[in-house]
Order: C-alpha cells, then sequence, then structure tokens
C-alpha cells in the first residue's frame, strides 16, 4: 500500500494502530493463488459454452451471407436487363416493343376489333412527336422503326371512325373554305369590340303587388 | 467466390484466436488480483479461487466488451468483489471466517497463534466497515495500488477515494482501539 496519504486527523495512537493493521493487512492479502489456478480458470471457461460475441458473430456472417447473394442477384438481374435493352437497341429482338406503344398497324386492327378499352381522347404515342416525356423512354424510341418515325399514330374512338375518316378525305381532297388557323387570324378573331359603359334607367319598384304587376307589365312591354 | 468465403471465415477464425490470445494475456496479469480481491473478502482460498474462477468465465462471455486492459481490470475487480460478497453472505453462518483466515509469516508454533490474532482483529475491524469504504482499504493494500489506481477500478474519482480511505482508516483504528481497550469485544 503506498504509504504517502495523510493520516494526520488521527491520534498518534491510531496512526500507529492503522500502520500496523495496513502491514498485516498487505501481508494477509499477499497470499498466491495455487500453481494450477490459471489452468483451472482456462477450463471452466471451455466448460462453458462458446461467449455470447462468438454466437453473434455467426449471425452476423449468416446476414451477411444473405445480403451478398441478394447483392449479386440483383446485379445479375441488372446486367440481364441491360444486356437485353442492347438487343432491342440494335432491333435483334421485336419482344422489346413496348405495348404501350401504339403503330398505326396495331391502331387498324384495335379499330377493327372495337377495342372499347381505349379511351377516344387517348393518344398514346406519336413517334414523330418530340415531346419530353418521350425524351425519358429510350426504350420507345428505341422500339419504333425509323421508317415509321415520321407518320403520327393516333388511337381514335371506333365509333368516330366514320367522322374522322370523312374529315380525313376532306382533307385529302381539299375543302376550298376549310380555315386553317395560322397566328394572324386567330389573332384576328380573338379581337374583342370595345366595351361602352352607358347610363342605364332602372324603373322603381314599388311594394304594393298591384302596382309591382303594373311595373313588371310595362317593363315586358 | 468460395475462395472469397474460405478466406473471409479464415479472417473469423483469425480474428477469435486473436481475442483468445488477449484473453489469455490478462488473464495472466489479472488472475492474482482477481484472487486477492476475493481472498479480502472471503479469506478462504478455496472459496476465493472458485469466485475468481467464477468472474474470469463471466468476463470471457464478455470480452469482446472488455479489451481494452484498464476496463478488463476494473470490471473484473467489480465483479469479483460482488461475487465474493455474495458467496460470503451465503456461507456466512456456517463458516468461522476467522479459523479460516492464514497467516503466511508464522514461525513459531507461539508466533502462530499471535498472529492469527492479529489477523483475527484485524478482519474484525475490517468487516465493520462500510462495505464502499471496505473495498477501497482492501483494494489499496492490494498490489500497492495508489489512489489513482483505485480509483480506475472503481471507476470513481481520486478525491473521492482519499475521503474514502481517510474513513476507513479512522473507522478501522477506532475498532481496533476499541479490540486492544476491550479483550471481551473480541
Amino acid at each position: 500500500m503506498s504509504r504517502d496519504r495523510s493520516i494526520s486527523a488521527l491520534t498518534d495512537e491510531q496512526n500507529r494502530l492503522v500502520q500496523a493493521a495496513e502491514q498485516d493487512l498487505d501481508r494477509l492479502l499477499s497470499v498466491e493463488p495455487s500453481a494450477d489456478f490459471a489452468a483451472r480458470i482456462r477450463m471452466r471457461v471451455r466448460e462453458r459454452e462458446r461467449p455470447v460475441w462468438w454466437h453473434g458473430r455467426w449471425m452476423f456472417a449468416a446476414a451477411a451471407a444473405a445480403s451478398i447473394v441478394v447483392i449479386a442477384g440483383t446485379a445479375l438481374a441488372v446486367g440481364t436487363i441491360g444486356r437485353t435493352r442492347e438487343h432491342h437497341a440494335a432491333g435483334t429482338s421485336p419482344a422489346g416493343l413496348r405495348r404501350d406503344v401504339a403503330l398505326p398497324g396495331e391502331t387498324r386492327r384495335l379499330d377493327r376489333a372495337g377495342g372499347g378499352a381505349h379511351s377516344p381522347t387517348s393518344v398514346l404515342a406519336t413517334a414523330a412527336r418530340g415531346d419530353s416525356r418521350r425524351n425519358r423512354l429510350p426504350s420507345t424510341r428505341a422500339a419504333v422503326p425509323a421508317d415509321r418515325a415520321a407518320s403520327p399514330v393516333i388511337v381514335i374512338d371506333p365509333g368516330r371512325r366514320d367522322s374522322v375518316d370523312r374529315l380525313l378525305a376532306m382533307v385529302r381532297e381539299g375543302i376550298p373554305n376549310l380555315p386553317v388557323a395560322t397566328p394572324q387570324n386567330v389573332a384576328e378573331d380573338l379581337t374583342v369590340s370595345p366595351v361602352v359603359v352607358k347610363e342605364i334607367e332602372v324603373p322603381l319598384l314599388l311594394v304594393s303587388d298591384a302596382r309591382s304587376t303594373a311595373v313588371i307589365e310595362d317593363r315586358d312591354k | 467466390m468460395n475462395e472469397w468465403a474460405g478466406g473471409w471465415l479464415e479472417g473469423l477464425v483469425t480474428a477469435d484466436h486473436d481475442l483468445d490470445a488477449e484473453f489469455e494475456a490478462r488473464l495472466r496479469e489479472s488472475s492474482t488480483l482477481a484472487f486477492r480481491v476475493a481472498f479480502g473478502v472471503l479469506r478462504q482460498r478455496q472459496d476465493a479461487e472458485d469466485v475468481a474462477q467464477e468472474a474470469f468465465a463471466k468476463a470471457y462471455r464478455s470480452f469482446w466488451q472488455l479489451r481494452d486492459r484498464d476496463r478488463f481490470r476494473a470490471w473484473l475487480v467489480r465483479v469479483t468483489w460482488r461475487l465474493a460478497l455474495d458467496r460470503w453472505r451465503a456461507e456466512r453462518r456456517r463458516r468461522t471466517r476467522e479459523q479460516a483466515a492464514e497467516s503466511p509469516a508464522a514461525g513459531s508454533a507461539e508466533d502462530a497463534a499471535q498472529a492469527r490474532d492479529r489477523a483475527a482483529h484485524l478482519w474484525r475491524a475490517i468487516d465493520a466497515l462500510p462495505e464502499k469504504l471496505r473495498v477501497v482499504i482492501v483494494l489499496a493494500a492490494i498490489e500497492g495500488h495508489d489512489l489513482s489506481e483505485v480509483g480506475r477500478l472503481l471507476g470513481i474519482p481520486e478525491g473521492t477515494v482519499k475521503s474514502r480511505l481517510f474513513l476507513a482508516r479512522k473507522g478501522l483504528a477506532e475498532s481496533l482501539q476499541c479490540l486492544v481497550t476491550d479483550p471481551s469485544a473480541r
């Protein structure tokens, strides 16, 4: 025990007793364990089941292995999809055509079959239209053959097919006075005549029933 | 893949061996400390060894949290002290610890009897101390621990150790004075 600690608050007699007691205590606690003490500790440790951290480690290992399998599977799937898209871009597989893109041939087929599932106003795709939505769908661009890309495709209600056919015929044959909308004539059509504010006279409304009826009749005239 | 998995498992086994090696090092340097702490409470060699073994078995189970040397020793001392107290309380009635107390410095039979008598007085005085003071004075007597080392082992500030040690010495002196002046109190 270190002897540098002050015990000045004790009397001389107490100091003597404490110092003697501490020497005894030092001696009593200097006892050594038996020679095979460490070996018996090792034996007891081995007798016990594996420690908790060991089990935890194997649980962690199992979880890590499962994660690796999932990641590898995902990577394989992504690779397969990428290869498929490359095939589609190269035009080697017709399976890549998007089914939400109606090509002219398909449109006619749908019309004949009376495909009522399509909304009459839904124009699904126009290969020639360069809108931003198409730009975000490279597979759509890849699915439309180049020779058809110039023709707009419109899905129409089969019930209005005759009307549309007539309109198309008129357009093809040329309609004499068919107005063509240009920015200029649209602006002319939209010209609004000036607003004139006039003072109006409001007839006096009377409370009496008979008189009010007379006033109303007078107004009607 | 197989090579990678094999390397990974090999890494696990290597880490396992590293931990075992560290535990072995801690066992070599701290086994006597644990034994003496237990002996300070139980004063009986067999019981003290048993309690110290139990403490090490517990330490092995949680060793992944106790790899730091200071932390391991502090944890070991506290667990050993607690286990020893539990054992002492369980066996208090059927054991006469004064008879079991050992006196390594015994020379002749008369010296041995005198040393046994002094040891019995001392243990009785120490037992009369509150537990907080008792553990401080016992740890300070083991392996020459100074105030800061005792503080680290118990997880308390050095000033607290100093004040507790002073109170423990005062209490010890008063108990011993009482035993010296009034032999009937033995």
